[in-house]
């Protein structure tokens, strides 16, 4: 028989595809789970959240809401913690509360919405998203891209202090009110943090994640795929054979990484449909991470892709 | 409150093409046969158009207005707002396209339809047929599931689109009032459609832009008479 150049380099391709399996879902899972503490506090959390828009919106559809409860099953079974949803997400919270119902007790669980409305409405919708998800109370209320924010701001003081939540948060995405958040991250009690931060998309490093880390806040890290563009864009290329010196064995990883990589970081929230994309960006919060050195290097390669 | 430059087109689309298309399925399904008696329906209200009678006139506004009350209850209450936030604004929006239909089709019998056989005439009668008969083959030549695909009188667009058939069969113009809702539905539609990657639902846009460049030609001719 014979082998020719391109047998060849599709053989050894396959077998270094082979190697890396195992890793992703045998050697990977055995690993520590990473974790980072909430500044304020000092409690851990995982490196790997999850997101909700879009992903859990899918309304009565009853098919669809036992799939996203088997990806929820899926993302605590490999050590999961925080959820990050919203009103604005359509049926995402009264999803979430359905899987959370039918999976029972979850003693890792750090639930996180958010208040989107006109200041005066707030506790009512606070309270309606608590009866949804199904839980006494929220780990976390953020102030959905500042809307209305010196008004929930007070509410959320309140009920801090009356122990009806645990954090207080505020979130934007995408650089839009950049500058408005750095003043409330100067001057605001808030304990987190939530904006957009991944490879292509670098702009925090600047300021608002040395903020953060001198203000002492958590940082949750929103659209860490670009909405699935990073695989548009990148998934057909070769994953570098480097990825594998930090525990990569796939593209979700490798744009993981280079988030949760970044030391003020605390959380990336990706979003997914699928058990078998759950596992992949789970397996981010396991192994080593890329040294400062190593990331430069992850821009450069994508750079030049 | 909201201010709008926060928010980009996608991140108002909250769902994706999966549980959109699995969303009609389930509606096309509970509805079943009603399919068929709306086109049946479509072709009831081309057989009044042609009696060009007064009373013809207003039993056409008359079920038209029903048609869209349908639509903003059926669809957008009942069924579109389990993922769509502003699927209740929607519905508005139809219910008011509605009550216009009944102020000035049926109170103020100001909408005179007729099979004249002019060219603008004849495109509204091929827009209704577009929408009763052929659309819901552009979305399973598309791709999409038989169960799948969108039908007058119970969807917005191809339901939309009927009407901007009727109301170019309508003399000496079609009454401006009356476009408004329909052309605004479409830029809305056509916008998310856009973004879901839903290509073939921007068929409804583009009979909008011709409905309304061949209402302007209407305009410009009655003026220059
Ligand atoms: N202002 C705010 O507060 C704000 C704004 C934006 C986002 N957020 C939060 O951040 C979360 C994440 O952002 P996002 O949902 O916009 O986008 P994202 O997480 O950057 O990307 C989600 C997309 O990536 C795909 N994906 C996930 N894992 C994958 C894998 N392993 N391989 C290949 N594809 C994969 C998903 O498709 P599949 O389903 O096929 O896996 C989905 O299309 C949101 O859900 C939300 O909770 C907050």
């Amino acid at each position: 028989m014979q082998i020719d150049r391109r047998t060849l380099i599709a053989s050894l391709a396959s077998m270094s595809a082979c190697a890396a399996l195992p890793f992703s879902i045998g050697r990977a899972a055995t690993l520590p789970l990473i974790t980072r503490s909430i500044p304020k506090t000092g409690e851990q959390l995982p490196v790997i959240g999850m997101g909700s828009s879009v992903t859990f919106n899918v309304g009565d559809d009853p098919e669809l809401r036992d799939n996203r409860t088997d990806v929820l099953r899926s993302f605590f079974e490999a050590g999961g913690g925080l959820i990050d949803s919203s009103p604005m997400y359509g049926s995402s919270e009264e999803v979430i509360g359905y899987g959370l119902k039918r999976l029972g007790p979850q003693k890792k669980s750090f639930a996180a919405t958010k208040v989107w409305t006109q200041g005066g409405a707030g506790p009512a919708q606070m309270e309606n998203s608590r009866k949804l998800w199904n839980v006494d109370r929220f780990d976390l209320l953020q102030i959905h891209n500042l809307v209305s924010w010196q008004d929930h701001l007070e509410t959320l003081l309140e009920m801090k202090a009356q122990n009806k939540l645990r954090y207080i948060g505020v979130t934007t995405s995408h650089g839009r009110r950049h500058r408005d958040l750095i003043e409330i991250m100067k001057t605001q009690p808030v304990d987190f943090v939530q904006f957009t931060y991944n490879l292509l998309n670098r702009r925090a490093e600047r300021d608002l994640l040395p903020l953060a880390r001198e203000r002492k806040i958590a940082v949750i890290i929103n659209r860490p795929f670009r909405r699935g563009a990073l695989f548009d864009r990148f998934a057909n290329h070769p994953l570098p054979s480097w990825a594998s010196e930090f525990d990569c064995s796939n593209w979700a990883q490798f744009f993981l990484k280079f988030i949760i990589s970044h030391s003020s970081v605390t959380c990336a929230i990706p979003a997914t449909t699928r058990v078998d994309h759950m596992h992949e960006n789970m397996g981010a919060a396991r192994g080593r991470l890329p040294s400062p050195a190593q990331r430069k290097r992850m821009i450069q390669y994508v750079a030049e892709l | 409150m909201f201010e709008l430059y926060d928010y980009s087109l996608s991140d108002l689309l909250l769902f994706s093409r999966e549980t959109y298309l699995r969303l009609l399925g389930r509606y096309n399904a509970d509805m079943w046969p009603s399919q068929i008696a709306m086109m049946i329906l479509g072709g009831t209200l081309i057989g009044l158009v042609r009696s060009s009678k007064l009373t013809s006139d207003r039993v056409i506004s008359v079920l038209l207005a029903a048609i869209w009350l349908w639509v903003a209850y059926g669809f957008h209450i009942e069924r579109y707002a389990t993922i769509q936030i502003a699927a209740k604004t929607f519905a508005v929006m139809f219910i008011i396209q509605a009550i216009l239909l009944v102020l000035i089709g049926v109170i103020g019998v100001r909408i005179h339809f007729s099979l004249s056989g002019g060219l603008i005439n004849r495109t509204g009668l091929g827009l209704v047929c577009l929408g009763v008969f052929v659309y819901p083959l552009a979305g399973w030549a598309a791709g999409r599931e038989w169960g799948q695909v969108e039908l007058f009188a119970l969807m917005p667009d191809p339901t939309v689109v009927a009407t901007f058939g009727f109301l170019l069969m309508t003399g000496p113009r079609p009454n401006g009032l009356l476009l408004i809702i329909p052309v605004l539905w479409t830029v809305v539609s056509g916008a998310l459609s856009w973004e879901m990657g839903a290509y073939e639902s921007l068929l409804a846009p583009a009979t909008a832009l011709l409905t309304v460049s061949l209402s302007l030609v209407q305009y410009m001719q009655s003026v220059s008479k």
